[in-house]
């Protein structure tokens, strides 16, 4: 139990919780702007495993993370093109859809591990750092602080909050409801590829089959709590973040619990969130699907 | 030559599953009129807003701006052409404040002006003659001031046409006339208003021209020329004649009529004249003094063994809180309730179903049935637990299959085998199914909440056979419809709901439908 109170230890635990924070703040931010504009997304978790596997093997074959980011973002929002047409277009049950999203990218992805990184498992060069940090990380903070600015002062943040809770109201004022739930579908898309592709690319710096391991479902969560403020999601993926690391620096301290109590620590921290924090109002319109006319 | 109409329908077809709600409907709105459109519950004045509005897509026919049939149409494409839409129920987004839901609609990009929405809002208000606080919260508005909002917001868009869906029904009479002193101003100004109301007085007072929709179909229009040539009092009959379609009616039932003595000697003073009561009648089963709630107030009533007392009245009239309050569904009320002398008050749903309450809800899957159960357990649903169908928690096969083969038969449900998911049924033998359950031995009040309501004409038939019999028996019946065809058909009385009053009770007989209407659209 040395080196506990260490400043090289603290660092190194804050600067992982850090890292760890960030694909669930990337997801959650997509999420939280999906839910607002009344999408459920349960499809996220396939998302950022898409954004994690297309990531990561682009950046092996041009030896470039950016490309892996970019192509992970791109992964990400082509499987939430058919949530987009599913759910969207075609008015079906968002959460059915999006649990078989998740479904199939779990099963393609570790199919195409299997053949093609299988055998060698190759892990990618560390990340070059600006000020200490990967740039990204200033990105995502910098996003938070867009989101934020974007639902309170424009009116695309006025219409999102009209589509999660009357959409009827935004298609009588003449703003198509299923484009803009549209393209806040695809934007969530984008954002939880980034975030996969951060977790394998950064994060781990290799892709492991189910590597997301749920964190599209925290990110869930996350978004749920923090209603429509996107800094209570930075909030809440922090606190993932230091509980997730704590998971790993307990092991490294050898602290003698079994390591899968220590893996359920944040799933814990989770629950005990939901249960202290939760109960608070959704979008009224969430999950809905809106037809025009329907009676 | 005249400029062709601002807007309109020409033959537009609009068909629901299951329903026509509009059968080649020609209607045109003219500038600097009132147009008023009439028509009882399901008549498709809504259907014809959607059309208008760009909700709804004509199954056939066409909606023309300029007398040019437009290729496309939606909401949007509407407020380019200058329509403006208040519909029945509100659009505002209640977690917003009324400011932020003024700007809804502008491009994305821009920064929301809530200061200056504000301000515009207050004045327009000024100018409307009320005082809304913009920064409030739309849902904390009442409804009628919600609408105000909303009238406001498609004024400040400078259109050329506004289309009213029931406008004053959240509004008290002020608010109302104030509303209908401002329309008529509006119009002068060069606006084409459509006004849609069912109470005929409101539409007389302001409306230029008046059409009349009944069941899908215009039976009959006035123009500005009759309206004026016209008196007030013949207007209305004519009018009420279009509504209602009067025709003679002649009660089903081999029927007695009696002449009141009992009931006037309980001091029922909203009963008048003769009721028709059948052979068995005499004794008052239910006995209803003062009922009220949040959306009743003070009903009166009672209902004798045999009878069948219909409750007619615009939906959303407190229908489904009087029947609701009645089977126990909702236990927030005061006043009385007495069954055979007995109260009621303070039981609950299965206390009163002991004690012969019976209630069919209008909401057939959601609230009568459970669809994944089989329809031989759907039969006892009221009663699961009970001997002898249930015996130390565990269900008896055999007695639950010979009571639904039983029930099966004397409502002739037509069903492959007791067992079969009642979800496979059509709506009508879910409705025997619910009638088989709610009709047994026991039964001493029934409530029928709209009990055809969705059902093809044989369907419907067989279940208000059953109703006959059921009343036959000695029951009491309380049959809630929106469908006055069925209350002139069946009930020996029929009484009024408004606002949550009872407006008058009527008994059947020649005139009754004019009187019921009238008791309607006052």
């Amino acid at each position: 139990m040395t080196g506990l109170g260490s400043g090289a230890f603290l660092g190194q635990f804050a600067a992982g919780s850090l890292t760890a924070a960030m694909p669930l703040l990337l997801g959650g931010l997509g999420e939280q702007l999906s839910e607002r504009a009344g999408v459920l997304n349960v499809g996220i978790e396939g998302m950022m495993l898409a954004g994690a596997y297309a990531g990561f093997a682009v950046a092996y074959s041009t030896g470039g993370l950016w490309p892996g980011l970019l192509a992970g973002a791109a992964a990400g929002a082509l499987v939430a093109l058919p949530m987009l047409l599913l759910c969207v277009r075609w008015a079906l049950d968002q959460v059915v859809v999006g649990i078989a999203l998740t479904l199939g990218v779990q099963g393609l992805t570790a199919l195409l591990h299997h053949f093609a990184f299988s055998t060698s498992y190759p892990r990618l060069p560390a990340p070059e750092l600006w000020l200490g940090r990967f740039p990204l990380d200033y990105a995502a903070l910098a996003m938070c602080l867009g989101l934020a600015g974007l639902y309170r002062h424009t009116l695309l943040g006025l219409h999102l909050h009209a589509a999660g809770e009357r959409p009827v109201a935004l298609d009588m004022a003449g703003i198509s409801v299923s484009r803009l739930r549209g393209a806040a579908v695809l934007a969530t898309g984008g954002l939880a590829g980034l975030g996969g592709a951060y977790l394998s690319e950064v994060s781990a710096g290799v892709f492991v089959p189910f590597m997301t391991n749920g964190a599209g479902f925290i990110c869930i969560v996350l978004a749920m709590l923090a209603r429509g403020r996107p800094l209570l999601v930075l909030g809440g993926a922090l606190l993932f973040g230091v509980s997730l690391s704590s998971a790993t620096a307990l092991q490294l301290l050898g602290v003698d619990v079994p390591s899968d109590v220590v893996q359920m620590l944040p799933f814990a921290v989770v629950m005990l969130l939901l249960v202290v924090l939760g109960g608070g109002r959704l979008p009224a319109a969430l999950g809905v699907a809106y037809r025009r006319g329907d009676r | 030559m005249t400029p062709p109409p601002v807007l309109a329908l020409r033959r537009a077809d609009k068909r629901f599953p299951g329903v026509i709600a509009c059968d080649g409907i020609d209607f045109a709105l003219r500038a600097g009129e009132v147009h008023a459109l009439l028509g009882e519950n399901g008549a498709g004045k809504s259907t014809v807003v959607g059309l208008l509005a760009g909700t709804q897509r004509p199954d056939g026919g066409a909606v023309c701006l300029d007398g040019t049939p437009l290729a496309r149409h939606s909401p949007a494409l509407a407020l380019a052409r200058g329509i403006g839409v208040v519909t029945q129920h509100s659009v505002l987004v209640p977690t917003m404040t009324v400011a932020e839901n003024m700007l809804l609609g502008g491009a994305w990009w821009q920064s929301p002006a809530r200061a200056s929405a504000a301000r515009q809002f207050r004045d327009a208000c000024a100018g409307f003659g009320i005082a809304i606080d913009p920064n409030a919260l739309a849902g904390s508005l009442s409804p009628g001031a919600q609408l105000q909002g909303e009238i406001i917001r498609a004024l400040r868009r400078k259109g050329r046409v506004l289309i009213l869906d029931e406008p004053t029904s959240p509004l008290g009479p002020a608010a109302s006339a104030h509303l209908l002193a401002h329309l008529r101003w509006l119009c002068d100004s060069g606006l084409a208003i459509l006004l849609i109301t069912h109470r005929l007085d409101e539409a007389l007072d302001v409306a230029d021209r008046v059409t009349v929709l009944r069941r899908g179909k215009v039976t009959g229009s006035l123009d500005p020329a009759d309206l004026a040539a016209t008196p007030r009092d013949v207007l209305t009959a004519q009018i009420r004649a279009m509504m209602f379609g009067v025709t003679p009616v002649t009660p089903v039932t081999p029927v007695t009529p009696v002449t009141l003595g009992q009931a006037g000697a309980q001091g029922h003073g909203t009963i008048a004249g003769q009721r028709w009561i059948p052979a068995c009648a005499g004794m008052t089963r239910l006995h209803v003094a003062g009922l009220t709630c949040n959306t009743l107030t003070g009903i009166d009533f009672s209902i004798a063994q045999g009878e069948i007392l219909g409750v007619a009245g615009i939906d959303g009239n407190g229908q489904t809180a009087l029947a609701e309050t009645l089977a126990g569904h909702s236990q927030h009320s005061t006043g009385q309730i007495l069954l055979d002398g007995t109260p009621l008050d303070g039981l609950r749903v299965a206390a009163r179903h002991a004690r012969g309450v019976r209630y069919l809800s209008d909401d057939r899957i959601g609230e009568g049935t459970v669809g994944a159960l089989p329809v031989a357990l759907n039969l006892l649903l009221k009663r699961i637990g009970a001997a002898p169908f249930w015996r130390f928690g565990m269900h008896r096969e055999a007695a639950i299959s010979e009571h639904a083969a039983r029930a099966i038969a004397d409502f002739d449900i037509r069903v492959p085998q007791p067992w079969a998911r009642l979800a496979t049924l059509s709506g009508g033998n879910m409705q025997k199914v619910m009638l088989a359950r709610e009709l047994d031995g026991a039964a001493r009040l029934i409530i029928y909440h709209k009990p055809t309501i969705g059902l093809d004409a044989r369907s419907a038939d067989a279940v208000q056979q059953r109703i006959r019999q059921a009343a036959a028996t000695g029951c009491a019946s309380l049959l809630i419809s929106a469908d006055l065809d069925e209350l002139l058909l069946l009930s020996h009385r029929i009484g009024v709901l408004d606002q949550g009053r009872i407006a008058g009770i009527v008994a059947n007989g020649p005139g009754a439908r004019v009187r019921i209407a009238t008791l309607m659209t006052q």
